[in-house]
């Protein structure tokens, strides 16, 4: 669970046991992703505003790829979803999709922190 | 970007992959470096990094690898393509390569296995997974041109069987009738003589190539290589 009772937006036991051994890395490859995020979240923007799909498609594909290292269901669903759309340049109002998308990314970002912040705490 | 990619990170970790390079090919750069960083990590390898195919392709071109880990899904060229022309200069034996694919990109699995692929993983990537295929691939890899050195021998081992018993016969009788010459004076007979002992030393020398472990080969005409002997 995560914070005010919320379940978490990544799965930690799972991300874990993957970097079982190497633990280190995993706090590296959090920290990496939270400096790469901002970036991330904003080459997404630039290609729905100026309605390039095939770039769009590669950004939410690039999204996809990093959040599902952390087993953040909520937010690959929604990168896949943006992905999905640009590759048919048809479907749901891409804005719709975006604003899911940041505020499942903003939860990851809270709980990424956490998660850094009790490793620094232990 | 070519100076980029060539980026080594080397740890001793597993028995006999030590030295072995593997090229990560990915785009997006978060998923390259954590693949990199794992597998430098948990394994004994020497890791280049490619960001699209055709740096891929121009990595491979000055550069000894031995196995690749390519994402299926890139922009501009896609894996698969890449793929193709790989397999036109390397077979798997000679460069494992496995692709790496989302879950949703299963059926592309099927056309990449056809064109050549030896095996995929799906993201995310479960690192032991991909360290457990990595090293079985290049073991494979390594077996397979063990295999090779022993069917070479083995079929070299048959043909010295055969020539010393071909031509150590008549060499002999060649030899006895030399020796029955009653004027062993004169260039002919020298000449002669001189031939007939140059080719029991040649089938001396043919006769310890069964106790090598492996052969070298020297030019001999333009399609055709002849095998390197010792010299006295």
């Amino acid at each position: 669970m995560g914070v005010h009772g919320r379940v978490s937006s990544f799965d930690r036991d799972l991300f874990m046991r993957n970097f079982h051994g190497i633990e280190d890395l995993a706090y590296e490859a959090a920290q990496s992703f939270l400096s790469l995020l901002p970036g991330m979240i904003l080459a997404i923007e630039i290609k729905i505003s100026s309605r390039e799909f095939d770039g769009l498609q590669i950004a939410a594909h690039a999204l996809k790829g990093a959040v599902s290292n952390f087993y953040a269901e909520p937010a690959r669903q929604m990168a896949w979803k943006l992905e999905q759309i640009a590759h048919q340049q048809e479907g749901e109002p891409i804005e719709e999709i975006l604003v899911q998308l940041k505020s499942e990314l903003l939860c990851l970002e809270k709980d990424l922190n956490i998660f850094l912040m009790e490793r620094s705490a232990a | 970007m070519l100076g980029k990619g060539l980026k080594y990170f080397s740890y001793g970790k597993v028995s006999g992959m030590m030295g072995k390079v593997i090229l990560v090919v990915e785009d997006n750069e978060f998923d390259r470096n954590l693949l990199v960083q794992v597998l430098s990590k948990k394994g004994g390898f020497q890791l280049l990094e490619a960001s699209s195919g055709e740096e891929c392709l121009e990595i491979i071109r000055n550069k000894k690898i031995d196995l690749v880990l390519m994402d299926i899904m890139m922009p501009g060229v896609f894996g698969d393509l890449i793929l193709t022309k790989i397999r036109e200069q390397y077979n798997p034996i000679q460069l494992p390569i496995i692709m790496v694919t989302s879950k949703i990109e299963v059926l592309d699995v099927v056309d990449c296995l056809q064109r050549g692929a030896n095996d995929y993983i799906t993201k995310p990537v479960q690192f032991d997974v991909a360290m457990s295929r990595v090293t079985t691939h290049l073991m494979l890899s390594d077996l397979s041109h063990e295999m090779s050195k022993m069917k070479e021998m083995a079929a070299l081992d048959g043909l010295i069987a055969t020539y010393n018993h071909e031509i150590n016969n008549p060499l002999l009788i060649a030899m006895s009738c030399l020796s029955l010459i009653p004027n062993k004076e004169g260039e002919i007979f020298e000449k002669l003589r001189g031939a007939l002992w140059r080719i029991a030393d040649i089938v001396k020398k043919i006769k310890e190539l069964a106790n090598q472990k492996e052969v070298e080969y020297s030019q001999y005409a333009e399609d055709s290589m002849m095998i390197k002997l010792k010299k006295n």
